[in-house]
């Protein structure tokens, strides 16, 4: 700890700087008091009454799914992986483009006129689908958002030098600021502070792309990283890189990320047409690439400033076997803090905390609009007023708020953030996955087969180290440290969710040629 | 190697390049984007629809 806080104090934030991203947050303020008189029903609080043309779209997109944490988790990878991490980056705008261009999932979606995915699995699969689609989502998507808030604070305590002790404060900051607006203004106010932060995010991130290249030198970043990491510093196929198997389960995490993920999937079901989905996926495979490399790029010259810098250098990567090497996580935070200038620090700082806000709006309205609409308003029999739902949904907001919080303090993060991150929202998305395609495309899927795709998703848990670790120390025998050392570079995160996705669609397959509905419902999704 | 290392930086440089592009041009028409949204949201309340 006190070795981690004398790299934190060599950072060059100021006072002045404080001030500066003080002014910003405090304008955001402004933000949800204005978006509030826009406010009447549920249509305007969680799509903005569908009138999101494609610009606002790619914005709101961008804002959404460019977060403090995707920074934080992308850096880490491109610290640990060097160039080769780019594939993720790569991938998933390839794959956000050929979404947009076929419309696959997203345009099926928007021409039902649902407000969430459980809505969709209502309609399509009835009720008990739908509530078990909410619980299922909520819980995925909660228990993934709870490292938002710590890396976010992470990323803070790491470029502003504060002590280590106040992250639980600059937590808990940052996200009252979030809550004021998000429960006052709703997806209105959202869209507009999205709008905002992505042209302070979109400028911070070129910013600071060209002051970190003109800091470390364009080829010493790829001399280095070649020095250190050889070819697995670059090609993500060779042995001691990612391997093929997390290459394919980064092709499913594409499609994921822009098609299956709520957050995402809400602006295609808040855009003005179906017209307007496609256009807006394919502008945003921009953002989906960039909102990857950009950070990634951050984390490899992070790794050659480190490995050049002998003090961090030890601090990062010690020698000798009982010396705790300092999370990967603040190597980016300590690199930004130490290269960029006063003023300039403060314009990043601001952009990322602009980055983790408009993160944090969306997946907190999200969550709570499926806890609404999707599992109090099903089980109180549809009898909530318009202005009931509103209440409902705010309430939700806090209380996700409060769970998020909670988990920030008592998950102890023992694998690469962006893992985690794909483990926890494989519990939801490998159902959905399942769900949404058999729903929209073929005829005889089922209710029982979506109820038992659904369950399967709960398979992905077991990509957790923590779920792991007791498991491998009672299958092997092993001590605690035993396993640490038996888990070094053995992820199998891939192979557990790519398993998963499979068990899902097996389920789902399985379910609705066994066990078919009696009665069709009402909506056929697209099935030709 | 040389082929990776030569891809990365293409991709690198080509998709900075295109994300100035994008930035600018949301920075703009987003403005005109959000003139319309509060108009039609204004429009929808004056004609009582706001419930739909």
């Amino acid at each position: 700890m006190e070795q981690l806080q004398e790299l934190l104090a060599g950072t060059n934030f100021t006072a002045l700087d404080w001030a500066i991203v003080a002014a910003y947050v405090l304008a955001t303020v402004f933000v949800g008091l204005i978006a509030r008189k826009f406010i009447s029903g549920m249509d305007d609080f969680v799509v903005a009454g569908r009138g999101l043309k494609t610009a606002l779209g790619v914005a709101t997109i961008t804002g959404t799914e460019l977060g403090l944490v995707t920074v934080m988790y992308s850096a880490e990878k491109g610290f640990t992986g060097g160039f080769a991490a780019f594939h993720i980056g790569l991938i998933a705008g390839i794959v956000t483009f050929l979404v947009g261009f076929s419309g696959f999932i997203v345009a099926g979606l928007r021409r039902q006129k649902v407000l969430t995915i459980p809505e969709f699995y209502g309609k399509r699969f009835g009720t008990r689908t739908r509530v078990l689609g909410g619980i299922m989502l909520s819980f995925g998507g909660i228990l993934n958002m709870g490292m938002f808030l710590k890396a976010g604070a992470m990323f803070v305590v790491g470029i502003t030098g504060l002590s280590v002790d106040y992250e639980w404060l600059v937590m808990l900051v940052l996200l009252s600021f979030v809550l004021f607006y998000t429960v006052l203004g709703g997806m209105v106010s959202v869209i507009l502070m999205d709008y905002i932060n992505f042209v302070i995010l979109s400028f911070g991130l070129l910013a600071a792309t060209a002051l970190s290249i003109h800091h470390i030198g364009w080829n010493n970043v790829f001399e280095t990283v070649a020095e250190f990491k050889g070819e697995a510093g670059f090609n993500p196929l060779v042995e001691g890189a990612f391997g093929p198997d997390y290459v394919l389960w980064m092709v499913f995490g594409g499609l994921v990320s822009c098609a299956l993920w709520p957050t995402a999937v809400a602006r295609a079901l808040a855009a003005e047409s179906e017209q307007v989905v496609r256009k807006q996926y394919m502008w945003a495979s921009l953002s989906y690439a960039i909102r990857n490399i950009v950070p990634y790029f951050w984390g490899i010259c992070a790794f050659v400033f480190i490995m050049q810098t002998p003090a961090l250098e030890q601090a990062f990567f010690p020698k000798g076997e009982e010396a705790e090497a300092v999370s990967s996580l603040y190597a980016m935070p300590v690199f930004m803090g130490r290269i960029l200038p006063m003023g300039v620090i403060a314009f990043i700082t601001a952009a990322m905390i602009a980055a983790f806000m408009s993160t944090h709006d969306s997946y907190l309205l999200c969550w709570s609009s499926v806890l609404t609409n999707d599992v109090i308003m099903p089980i109180c029999g549809g009898k909530l007023s318009q202005k009931a739902q509103v209440l409902t949904t705010r309430i939700c907001v806090v209380l996700v708020a409060a769970v998020i919080y909670f988990v920030s303090f008592v998950y102890v993060l023992e694998q690469d953030l962006w893992d985690y991150m794909m483990v926890t929202g494989a519990i939801y998305f490998t159902g959905a996955f399942a769900l949404l395609v058999a729903g929209l495309y073929w005829r005889r899927a089922s209710s029982t087969g979506a109820v038992l795709a659904l369950l399967a998703g709960c398979f992905a848990v077991t990509g957790l180290d923590p779920v792991q670790k007791p498991y491998l120390m009672w299958r092997l025998g092993m001590s605690a440290k035993e396993v640490v050392v038996h888990m070094q570079g053995r992820d199998v995160s891939a192979v557990i969710g790519l398993s998963t996705v499979a068990l899902a669609v097996t389920a789902m397959v399985a379910g609705s040629l066994l066990f078919p509905d009696k009665e069709r419902p009402s909506t056929q999704g697209d099935t030709p | 190697m040389t082929f990776w290392i030569l891809l990365w930086k293409s991709v690198f440089i080509l998709t900075i390049s295109a994300f100035s592009v994008l930035a600018v041009w949301v920075t703009f028409q987003g403005a005109r984007d959000i003139k319309s949204l509060f108009a039609s949201l204004r429009r929808q309340h004056e004609s009582g629809d706001g419930e739909a």
